[in-house]
């Protein structure tokens, strides 16, 4: 439940961000599509919750290695 | 003691420290990145929030975050050693590269000689290409103060500054202008 409610936030937050960058639309339909789009992600991730999940930890773990390489690499640059 | 039903060790360490690293390096990133913008702090903060969020939960509920403190510790210390052996290997590298090309067996004056000469050849190329006469002038007296750090060197090293095909243009050059 937690992580629908986190995934719907998290679409929401993206959707409505990257839209105010663009200014495509007034702020009124920024909300709303990006709204639209959060519903769309919660809906379809409760329905395909158990895979997500394993894609969102695959990914996590995923990135924590990219960040590693990351600072090893920015610590070894003059 | 348990919080919330889970170890408070294991709350801490697999739960609390994992996600405030995440939260912290993701709002950097998000902020230096400024993908959503120069004002974006509150998007940024939350956004973290909630990515480092969804990660945490969903490892706890594959039961993969008893792993992270043991994967954390693992990390470090393969970072360090890999740190180690690139700064050995590249330290090697170096040196090794500098006795063979005998760069290693130049005294310091040497050194700043040549490190002054190319800079003097890179000024002279740019004055030559340059058409513009006020920027010209600015090379040229640039080259000057260049070459008044030269010369000292070149006594001392007993090297003649005629050697090279650019000294003998600037003199010219220098003779031309003075006799005008």
């Amino acid at each position: 439940m937690i992580l629908q409610f986190l995934l719907f936030l998290l679409s929401f937050l993206i959707s409505f961000g990257f839209l105010k960058k663009t200014k495509v639309f007034s702020r009124t339909v920024n909300l709303i599509v990006s709204i639209v789009v959060a519903f769309y992600v919660l809906f379809a991730s409760t329905y395909y919750a158990e895979e997500i999940i394993w894609i969102i930890g695959g990914l996590f773990l995923f990135i924590l290695l990219i960040f590693t390489f990351i600072l090893i690499y920015l610590a070894r640059k003059k | 003691m348990e919080v919330f039903g889970i170890e408070l060790q294991e709350l801490i360490f697999s739960l609390f420290l994992p996600f405030l690293f995440f939260y912290i390096l993701l709002y950097a990133l998000l902020t230096k990145s400024k993908i959503f913008g120069e004002n974006a702090n509150r998007l940024n903060s939350l956004l973290a929030l909630v990515i480092s969020a969804l990660g945490i939960f969903s490892l706890y509920s594959l039961g993969l975050s008893y792993w992270l403190p043991f994967l954390a510790a693992f990390l470090a210390v393969a970072a360090f050693v890999s740190m180690f052996f690139f700064g050995i290997g590249g330290y090697g590298i170096k040196k090794t590269s500098s006795y063979i090309s005998g760069e290693a067996f130049k005294t310091e004056d040497e050194k700043r000689f040549e490190a002054i000469k190319k800079n003097c050849e890179e000024i002279w190329n740019e004055f030559e290409k340059e058409s513009d006469i006020s920027k010209k002038a600015s090379l040229f007296a640039k080259l000057e103060s260049e070459i008044n750090n030269l010369k000292p060197l070149a006594e001392k090293l007993g090297k003649s500054l005629y050697e090279f095909p650019w000294y003998k243009r600037y003199e010219e050059l220098k003779s031309g202008r003075g006799g005008q």
